[in-house]
């Protein structure tokens, strides 16, 4: 028998290094049962614990007490007690919707339901379960409290005169008060990070005496939809918080008064995300007077500002290295001329759907931008042809272009970044409308996680059937409401980009490993073969440019053995010999898409899995050639497979009980 | 007598190592060693044989070639572990590694060994590490029955 090295050698703090590097819970719990010295280590070396509700009879109280004693060095808590409302009757009083705060209605304390609410209370954390977090996990840094509903300020209270460790604290749509938000601040000394969404019991009064009472240790703020939240809030933490560093708003009360105060009195801000539909060009005026060290700067769906408020940032803010506008429609190309002349260390930018932002903004970027690395256009529909020259000339050490939606750009532009741009890295470009379609109704919490998994694995007339039947069952299944947000991508018009730009990319960036070109009709293989000849890439999707057939495929499969994940859904004319020759090429393949390919059979799958031995996922639905024979040789021969996508019918029994918990089955029957 | 800016490590076997100063000092340990005794060029470390010691040394050179470039050294830790398959050698890097204080080789090890346990049962690990089942039966029983409840509970980590 040979030796047991692992046990001799290793320290149980080295075991318990080996073990966090383990990802999955599965894996983990595999460990403890291999001998009675992993069994504790392993509990020892438990940083994180999330506790959800999958459709077990235990009460999240009972297992906070039992992991508590179990896991002693947890640093990380995570409750979260949605599931709870969505699966349940009372779900259709608990709005998932996430921007309609204001609108929110909750089930406590609602006198019909009772029977519904007190089944409910048994399962869900209480004022006591809570106290039992704060006392049994001792090193906890870090808790997430999401639609914790039956929990309360009493709970908080004795939580927080337990846990003097707590560092960040989470809360989303429970129904908190001030008392409990101000027993927080007077005991939990240690406390910088606070966050809270749908928390409507609490008001100023709470999160003042919190700013008053950690005033030396609060580093980070967010609120979002809290209705209750006023400027007297943000006017407290601008009077005491001075080491605020990053405060993120999502108001519709929040107006000037209150960001203003901040500006003036936290002058270490350097993350500042604003969505508040009150504020105007005198806040960001404050803001770029006041806040000389802000770095991070996202504006969000605002209607009352304008350029003057950009150019107040431009002026002031001479460290901002990230700019985020999106759906600003006040804007014009000349914001973008004042912030890329007056912010010489940009080095992302991301615009999203802003209407009146177009090529000449662009341009400015280029001419003053020079260490810009990322950029990021989606919607933008005023851009030219060659709107990205500007770019391709002024940011050499560009090395993310993300454009998807903006269909005015073409190869000119591609040839300019191409030209001008040689450290690209990742280049991702996408053309698709977003249908986004709710209330929708399903029967069970499971099928919408398993829709939202496929949301671009179904054919067109079957979307328009699932929409159909999504309609009809409304009525009949109300009380389960979810929104379900499907992408699709339909083929209206053509988009610019083709051969011409993607091979100049080709030729010229040699240190392109992510290449992205999804639904682009105008490109085909020759594209892929200059790829293939110029960089060695390890991520690729080309899902829909239909064009591309199997000669594209083979030249990446011989140019580019770095490869790991591969995307060549819906590719009509894509055959068994470019898969044979991915199983070539291509040994380190982890992630493959080859849904929507009709001419793929066993032959090319089987290859493929055969001889990609570190094969993580593979989605394989509407394949015709691929039978239930090639699935089970997937199975049987991809050791370290997590997730699989295909249809029921194509799995038999044996398969199905030994990959139970990787396969995912497409699903759109109601 | 050695140059101003290499000094020399000496394994546990007697053996001794030149190495350059800046990529010594990859290691907290060897800094921290350097710092306190500025006037020696001999350093001896009891618990690292020569061959892992030799190993090292070459994972702290490439990485002091690659300075900051994240890229260049995933490339370079790659061709390091390249065909390092033995357990021995494997469980001997960590322990120098955890000594020396060398984040980075410890990171490349212990996820080399994680990724082996990754997927795989209870008895594969028992069998491929060569580790006995000291469990009695009843406590397996006991334990596995804990596990599959805990681990419904217990979404992610």
């Amino acid at each position: 028998m040979m030796e047991d090295l692992i046990n001799s050698k290793l320290p149980d703090d080295q075991l318990i290094e080996i073990f966090r590097r383990i990802d999955s819970n599965s894996d983990r719990d595999s460990c403890c049962l291999v001998c009675i010295r992993w069994f504790h280590l392993e509990r020892l070396s438990r940083k994180t614990i999330q506790f959800g509700r999958s459709g077990r009879n235990e009460s999240t109280n009972h297992m906070v007490r039992l992991f508590s004693r179990r896991f002693v060095n947890v640093e990380n808590v995570f409750i979260n007690e949605l599931s709870v409302w969505t699966s349940t009757r009372l779900g259709k009083r608990r709005p998932v919707h996430r921007r309609s705060a204001s609108a929110a209605s909750f089930p406590h304390g609602s006198d019909e339901n009772m029977s519904d609410e007190y089944v409910i209370k048994d399962y869900c954390l209480s004022d006591s379960g809570l106290a039992a977090v704060g006392a049994g996990f001792a090193k906890l840094e870090k808790l997430s409290l999401i639609w914790c509903s039956c929990v309360t300020d009493v709970g908080l209270r004795s939580f927080a005169e337990r846990c003097k460790s707590l560092k960040s604290l989470d809360l989303q749509g429970c129904f908190f008060g001030d008392e409990g938000l101000a027993a927080v601040g007077e005991s939990c000394n240690r406390l910088e990070d606070l966050n809270m969404r749908f928390c409507e019991g609490l008001t100023d009064m709470g999160l003042v005496q919190l700013a008053h009472g950690r005033r030396q240790t609060l580093k980070s703020l967010g609120v979002g939809a809290c209705a209750n939240i006023s400027d007297v809030s943000l006017e407290a933490v601008g009077s005491h918080c001075k080491s605020l560093d990053t405060l993120s708003l999502d108001s519709d009360v929040i107006n000037n008064k209150g960001l203003v105060s901040v500006a003036k009195g936290c002058p270490l801000l350097k993350v500042l995300k604003l969505q508040c539909v009150n504020i105007t060009d005198e806040a960001l005026q404050a803001v770029g007077r006041f806040c000389l060290s802000l770095e991070l700067l996202s504006l969000h769906s605002f209607q009352k500002f304008s350029d003057r408020g950009m150019y107040a940032i431009g002026k002031g803010c001479k460290r901002l290295k990230n700019l985020m506008l999106s759906d600003c429609d006040f804007l014009s190309n000349k914001c973008l001329d004042y912030v890329a002349v007056g912010c010489p260390e940009l080095m992302h930018i991301e615009i999203n759907g802003c209407h009146n932002i177009g090529t000449a903004g662009l341009k400015s970027i280029g001419k003053s931008c020079t260490r810009l690395s990322e950029l990021a256009l989606l919607y933008c529909q005023r851009l030219d042809n060659d709107a990205l020259s500007g770019i391709g000339e002024g940011c050499r050490f560009l090395q993310a272009l993300e454009l998807v939606d903006c269909s005015g750009i073409g190869d000119d532009s591609i040839c300019s970044i191409a030209k001008g741009c040689r450290n690209l890295r990742k280049l991702h470009i996408r053309r698709c409308y977003d249908v986004f379609f709710f209330p929708s109704a399903f029967p069970a919490h499971n099928f919408f996680s398993s829709f939202s998994c496929l949301y671009c694995e179904i054919s067109l007339p079957e979307f328009c059937q699932l929409v159909m039947k999504c309609t009809l069952h409304y009525s009949k299944f109300s009380q389960k409401i979810f929104y379900l947000v499907a992408h699709y991508n339909f083929h209206f018009h053509h988009y610019q980009v083709g051969d011409r730009g993607i091979m100049a990319i080709g030729q010229n960036c040699k240190f392109l490993t992510d290449l992205s070109l999804r639904f682009c009709d105008r490109i085909g293989n020759d594209a892929l073969i200059s790829v293939s000849e110029g960089c060695s890439l390890h991520h690729l999707n080309v899902s829909g440019c239909h064009r591309i057939g199997d000669a594209g495929i083979i030249a990446i499969a011989r140019g580019c053995p770095q490869l790991s994940s591969l995307d060549v859904s819906v590719l009509q004319n894509l055959g068994d010999r470019a898969m044979m020759e991915l199983g070539e090429g291509c040994p380190l393949l982890k992630n493959v898409v080859i849904s929507h390919c009709r001419k793929i059979t066993d032959v090319g799958f089987g290859y493929v899995v055969r001889k990609c031995p570190l094969l993580e996922s593979f989605h394989v639905v509407y394949c015709p050639g691929i039978t239930a024979a090639g699935v089970t040789t997937m199975v049987t021969s991809c050791m370290r497979m997590k997730k699989i996508l295909v249809e029921r019918w194509k799995v038999c029994a044996r398969i199905e009980r030994r990959g139970a918990s990787i396969i995912n089955y497409l699903c759109i029957e109601l | 007598m050695a140059e101003e800016n290499t000094i020399t490590l000496k394994s546990s076997d007697g053996k001794e190592f030149l190495i350059s100063k800046k990529a010594a000092t990859l290691s907290e340990t060897i800094k921290a060693m350097v710092e306190e005794d500025n006037s020696s060029s001999v350093f001896p470390l009891t618990v690292v044989d020569s061959k892992t010691l030799a190993d090292v040394i070459t994972f702290l050179n490439k990485h002091v070639d690659c300075g900051d470039d994240d890229d260049k050294k995933k490339s370079c830790d790659e061709e390091f572990m390249a065909g390092k398959d033995d357990m021995k050698d494997l469980f001997d890097l960590v322990v120098a590694a955890n000594y020396l204080d060398v984040k980075d080789l410890l990171d490349l090890i212990c996820g080399k060994i994680a990724d082996m346990m990754q997927g795989k049962s209870p008895e594969w690990v028992r069998k491929t590490f060569n580790i006995q089942n000291d469990f009695s039966p009843e406590e397996e029983a006991k334990v596995r029955e804990e596990y599959a409840w805990a681990h419904e509970g217990v979404e992610e980590d």
